[in-house]
């Protein structure tokens, strides 16, 4: 076992370390962690969201028929053995300003917050995982993951789709090896003495820059202290991290070793993430998660799909049939890298069902006919079953394109008992989900 | 002087005007009445903006609008083609008395901004923390990429912390500390390094020549000792010897401190070694021999080389790549990783630069107060540095606790330093620049930031990194803002290795280029390109625009200069005679090579195409976007389908397709403006090389901009932009003080550009004087006071 420093018992810990640390807040803590754990009647429940960029070739992406009769389409195929744990969705758009012209940053931006980005500074809202998180985060040692196979941000605003507030993009991590031991520990041994003196080492360091940042503020203006408070906060998940990590109980968990890098393919840097998700899911490190299968407007192309050209140069398509094929192969093969997620979830099992039966999990891009970067009508998917609250294999088919995503956010922030009452563009929730 | 810039040869003449204004001239509503109102009114309200109802009478109580208004006016946007046009004269008088109050209003009240506190972006980090104790380390690897905003990864507004940032932050400094101390723990670490890329080329700059594929790494050895070193062979290239997947070599007595250690593949080589050791096959040592790219008869060798010198070759056997080829196996050998195992047998932390600089004192005395003053003389100067200002009594303190507590538990002097560093690392006030406002004048009000802050602008501005003890103690006397002083430390710095961060950082993202990496033009129209022709395109572009930083030149020469640098591989990819021997060096050009300025850079020709085929709108995007920082809008939703073949089958030239997007009037608004400037450059191919026909037929790079001027070929495209040398400079400005301010500029601080241009031009805009202009402006040396 690799993670033996997380089930350190608080106390000992504390004395190992020699180290005086904020017991009474301690103590206090420890009743309301200790509310629901994987009971049948109130299983943990997740939310993720996994987005791919640069959109579809709609015709070839859209299925037949509707509701429950409806039929896979080529882009979807290999999604075919998960059809009763999803729902497949179009209609739905992001696009809170519909007088302002589509683009890469706004579209990406726009996906999760369903608010228009402010122009010449960084405004945006708070995004549907980050208010999932302040709920469902409180009891895992990261609130939320955000993660990525390639630097988030290239070019002019990009600073991405997770914001923790309006004014806060949140970074991701694309490195493997270094979400690895963001999870697990670092140095890939298993060392609980070095893990609990390090955690001592750092909590002390915290409880020193708090008390610095405290007496900065006092002489700072109202800007700059919002920016300590970013600090500040941190600092708080970072000490409930090492808190939880400190009493969390020992998980069973398969071996995993520690990544050397980020691979070379493609495909199979999607998967090691993949792979990585799924054990920080089953350790329960963490409820909340964004996944991007590479960033907004990337340059990558697909040697394993025999596709020389860069993935953004063939989403402007101009509706050029190389290009569209090109592109309708690259949406059959990230359906069947999801498909290989979905499995691997369902294959965990977690009291009568599994992993996925407990999630929810978004599938889509923030594009829809990325040629003209349209941000209506996007291709949609629900995954996992939110704990029986979700019931799968449907099609639905919302008329038009006028539907706000932000409208399913508020339903799915319903299902994983977090309700919300607006988000971004938000006019309502969607009412066709129910089980 | 013939090329003058244009609205100031205009200026004089419009300030002239503007002062019998009233008498000669029609009146500035008037104007607008009749050329723009019809259009932005309160009733149209043309493009969402709206001059009616907006006071004339001082056009500098809304920088907002006017600003805006002069900027469409000056470049002639303004009003549109197929609405009639004002008279030149009396346009120029508009825009001048326009221009003139703007200013006025600019130097009546001096808008300075206030920035927020920036923290470091993980560049500066990494360079902060070798300025501070003398370990260079590439940290920015290990930092999350920082967010930009406005072209910059500086600017206060988009850098966040993050509880992820916070997590490497402290992991970092633990690193950092212990490295940088020799403390570390003495058992031995296993540390891989993955290969990247494709391995079948050479691996670009920093690798041997004559090599293919391999892995090169710069790492820290953290004590004197023994180190294992290991290379191993990718999953999917040949077994030379049965069972045998790794080889290593081991180094003996290595110094601590940072080795760059190469595993590599030659191509040929003259010597041979004995038989291979720790080979322990079935078929015992090792017998082989160089290996040829393509794979001729010779057998694969892969050479070690620490610090540039060849210290191992191992013939490691094994089927040639034509045998392979005829088993249909894959081949050749190709590397997965490379390990370093260590230290075993440390001797010691070593002496290693960090450690000099870090124990000025050893505790000579028992006495545990002994021990604290020496302590104490270890981190004074740590902390001023780190913090950039003098300290107060209190400073110390976190520091000295952090050092005793690990005393306190026992923990060797040196390891309890190493504690009170890391702590240091962490404190806000290295993280963070942090600006105080005094405690008097009202919010909104412009105070001079203290000489300290101002140190700590420039050493951002000109080295991504922090003050130097010359420059702090400059700003301690007091003596930073004397104009001599200031101008000898901004000349010291620009003249400094550290400068080169100029370019690195501030040049890098203006133009683009870190881009660059991301960019694969098709592998099978270009076979010509490889990592080593996009490593000579990266560094062409460096060294020139390094070269221009260094030698004080005008920033005009990024679009004229009659010089670039090339090796033997860049001077023939360009068709450029007399380069050879491998090395850059500057070459001069002439009319006929067809370069010269950055427009005939590979950088930046590949950077603006498709994979496939050159793209005028890409181009032409990028110079309005970069040189003239005038983006164009975002394309529309629904563009129609563009048509890739003529009627009789055959397919269209690059510029015959954009020519038929443009026929097409919705498109035509925008594209007037971008295609121009990107045809005039379609004698350059995809990866820059110099062509005459393209697929469709030959190259047409004659263009003709919205206003009428025509221009033909990239020589006529720099004439053209020489002529409008003030919007280049303009444009070049805004982007240095962005960077410069760490904040977006806006329409307030255009009183300061134009000063600023007024100030330079009588030398033609030299760097040094664009930078001590900014350093001396008032949004560089002042503040205003945040709301509380």
């Amino acid at each position: 076992m690799f993670i033996q420093q997380k089930y350190l018992p608080r106390r000992t810990f504390l004395r190992g370390a020699g180290v005086c640390l904020g017991l009474p807040l301690l103590e206090a803590m420890v009743p309301a962690l200790t509310a629901e754990k994987l009971t049948a009647a109130a299983p943990v429940r997740r939310l993720g969201f996994v987005i791919y960029p640069l959109g579809v070739d709609q015709d070839r992406w859209r299925p037949k028929g509707e509701g429950a009769g409806f039929q896979f389409s080529e882009a979807l195929a290999p999604l075919a053995p998960h059809r009763g744990k999803m729902v497949v969705m179009s209609g739905l758009s992001s696009d809170p300003d519909r007088s302002k012209a589509g683009f890469h940053d706004r579209a990406l931006a726009s996906f999760l917050t369903g608010v228009e980005p402010a122009k010449g500074k960084v405004h945006v809202g708070i995004s549907v995982d980050q208010l999932a998180a302040r709920t469902l985060g409180k009891e895992t040692q990261f609130a939320s993951l955000e993660l990525s196979t390639e630097n988030n941000n290239g070019g002019a605003a990009h600073v991405g789709p997770v914001f923790k507030s309006a004014t806060t993009p949140l970074p991701f991590e694309f490195n493997p090896r270094r979400l690895f031991e963001r999870l697990f520990g670092e140095g890939g041994r298993i060392d609980p003495a070095a893990a609990a003196a390090r955690d001592a080492a750092d909590q002390s360091s915290l409880d020193s820059v708090t008390e610095r940042i405290a007496e900065l503020k006092a002489r700072l203006g109202a800007g700059d202290r919002r920016k300590l408070e970013e600090y500040v906060e941190s600092i708080r998940d970072v000490e409930r991290r090492i808190q939880v990590a400190s009493r969390k109980r020992p998980t069973d968990l398969p071996e995993m070793a520690r990544p050397a890098g980020v691979p070379d393919s493609w495909p199979e840097h999607v998967k090691l993430m993949f792979d990585l998700q799924t054990l920080a899911l089953q350790a329960d490190l963490t409820r909340v998660w964004t996944f991007m299968y590479a960033r907004e407007a990337t340059s990558i192309n697909y040697p394993h799909l025999d596709i020389s050209m860069g993935h953004h140069e063939i989403s402007h398509h101009n509706f050029e049939k190389d290009k569209l094929d090109a592109l309708a192969k690259i949406n059959v093969d990230q359906s069947r890298l999801f498909a290989y997620f979905l499995s691997k979830l369902d294959s965990i099992k977690e009291g009568n069902s599994t992993l996925l039966d407990h999630s929810l999990i978004l599938y889509g891009s923030n594009l829809s006919v990325p040629t003209s970067h349209s941000q209506r009508d996007l291709p949609i998917i629900l995954a996992g079953g939110a704990a029986g609250r979700i019931a799968g294999g449907r099609y639905l088919k919302f008329p038009g394109d006028e539907t706000p995503l932000t409208n399913l956010y508020l339903t799915m922030l319903d299902k994983v008992g977090v309700p919300t009452e607006k988000l971004g563009d938000s006019t309502g929730r969607l009412n066709r989900l129910e089980v | 002087m013939k090329r003058k810039a244009g609205y100031l040869r205009t200026l004089p003449i419009a300030v002239c005007l503007a002062a019998v204004l009233s008498a000669q001239t029609e009146s500035r509503e008037a104007f607008t009445g009749r050329n723009c109102l019809g259009c932005h009114s309160e009733r149209t309200k043309s493009g969402g903006f709206v001059l009616e109802g907006i006071s004339h009478s001082d056009a500098s109580l809304r920088p907002d609008i006017w600003e805006k208004v002069a900027k469409r006016v000056r470049a002639r946007e303004m009003p549109p083609a197929g609405v009639p046009r004002p008279q030149e004269s009396s346009a120029a008088a508009f825009l001048g008395g326009l221009i003139a109050e703007l200013d006025r209003g600019g130097s009546r009240a001096p808008f300075a901004g206030s920035p927020v506190i920036r923290r470091l972006n993980r560049t500066e980090y990494t360079n902060a923390v070798r300025d501070l104790l003398d370990i260079e380390l590439p940290l920015d690897a290990e930092l999350p990429q920082d967010q930009t905003a406005a072209g910059f990864d500086n600017i206060g507004d988009a850098l966040s912390m993050s509880p992820l940032l916070l997590e490497r932050y402290l992991s970092v400094a633990r690193r950092v500390s212990a490295l940088a101390t020799g403390t570390g723990e003495a058992s031995p670490v296993v540390e891989i390094f993955p290969a990247t890329g494709t391995q079948a080329v050479w691996q670009g700059e920093g690798m041997p020549f004559g090599t293919r594929g391999g892995i090169r790494v710069t790492h820290y050895f953290p004590k004197d000792g023994d180190y294992d070193l290991r290379a191993f062979l990718a999953k999917e290239s040949l077994t030379p010897l049965e069972g045998v997947r790794f080889f290593r070599l081991r180094l003996t007595r290595m110094k601590a401190g940072s080795h760059t250690v190469v595993v590599t593949f030659p191509d040929e080589y003259a010597e041979r070694e004995g038989p291979v050791l720790n080979v322990g096959g079935p078929g015992g040592p090792a017998i082989g021999g160089p290996l040829d790219v393509l794979g001729s008869a010779v057998r694969p060798t892969i050479e070690f080389r620490v610090d540039g010198r060849r210290v191992k070759l191992f013939e490691i056997g094994g089927m040639t790549a034509g045998e392979a080829a005829f088993d249909g196996l894959p081949g050749p050998p190709a590397l997965g990783r490379i390990e370093i195992a260590g230290p075993k047998n440390a001797t010691g932390p070593g002496e290693t630069p960090s450690r000099a600089r870090i124990f000025v004192c050893r505790p000579g005395g028992a006495s545990a107060s002994d021990e604290g003053d020496c302590a104490k003389r270890i981190l004074a100067p740590l902390v001023r540095r780190a913090f950039r200002r003098s300290l107060a009594p209190t400073d110390l303190n976190p520091f000295l606790k952090a050092f005793e507590a690990a005393r306190r538990g026992n923990k060797p002097f040196d390891v309890a330093i190493a504690a009170a560093i890391r702590e240091v690392l962490l404190a806000p006030d290295f993280l963070f620049r942090l600006e105080f406002d005094s405690a008097d004048g009202a919010p909104g009000s412009g105070q001079p930031v203290t000489d300290f802050e101002l140190a700590c602008r420039l050493s951002f501005f000109l080295w991504s990194s922090i003050p130097d003890d010359e420059l702090l103690d400059a700003a301690a006397a007091g003596k930073l803002r004397e104009p001599k002083m200031l101008e000898r430390e901004v000349r010291r710095m620009l003249a400094d290795r550290r400068s080169t961060a100029v370019m690195d950082n501030f040049a890098a993202q203006w133009l683009g280029l870190r881009e660059l990496a991301g960019v694969a033009p098709d592998k099978e129209l270009f076979p010509e390109f490889d990592a080593a022709l996009a490593a000579g395109f990266q560094t062409e572009t460096r060294l020139f625009v390094n070269s221009l930083i260094r030698e004080n030149r005008s920033v005009l020469d990024l679009l004229r200069a009659n010089y670039t640098y090339l090796d033997e591989r860049l001077a023939g990819h360009y068709g450029i005679a007399g380069v050879t021997g491998p090395g850059f060096r500057k070459v001069p050009l002439d009319g006929a090579s067809g370069r010269g300025g950055l427009l005939g850079h590979g950088s930046v020709l590949l950077l603006t195409s498709h994979s496939t085929r050159t793209s005028p709108v890409l181009r032409g995007k990028w110079i309005l976007e970069n040189l003239l920082n005038s983006p164009p809008p975002a394309p529309p939703a629904n563009v129609p389908p563009l048509e890739e073949k003529t009627g009789d089958g055959r397919k269209l030239t690059a510029r015959e397709q954009v020519e038929r997007h443009r026929a097409n009037p919705s498109c035509a608004s925008c594209h007037d403006r971008i295609d121009p400037l990107g045809f005039a450059l379609e004698n350059y191919d995809v990866i820059g090389r110099w062509r005459t026909k393209d697929e469709g037929g030959p190259i047409n790079a004659s263009a003709k901009m919205l206003g009428g001027t025509e221009f033909a070929g990239p020589q006529g495209l720099k004439a053209m932009l020489l002529g409008r040398a003030d919007e280049f400079v303009h444009a070049t400005l805004e982007r240095l003080m962005t960077y410069a301010l760490g904040r977006e500029l806006d329409a307030r601080d255009q009183p300061t550009i134009r000063a600023i241009m007024r100030q330079t031009e009588a030398a033609e805009y030299r760097f040094h004087d664009l930078v001590l202009a900014i350093v001396r402006s008032a949004p560089f040396q002042m503040r205003q006071k945040q709301e509380r």
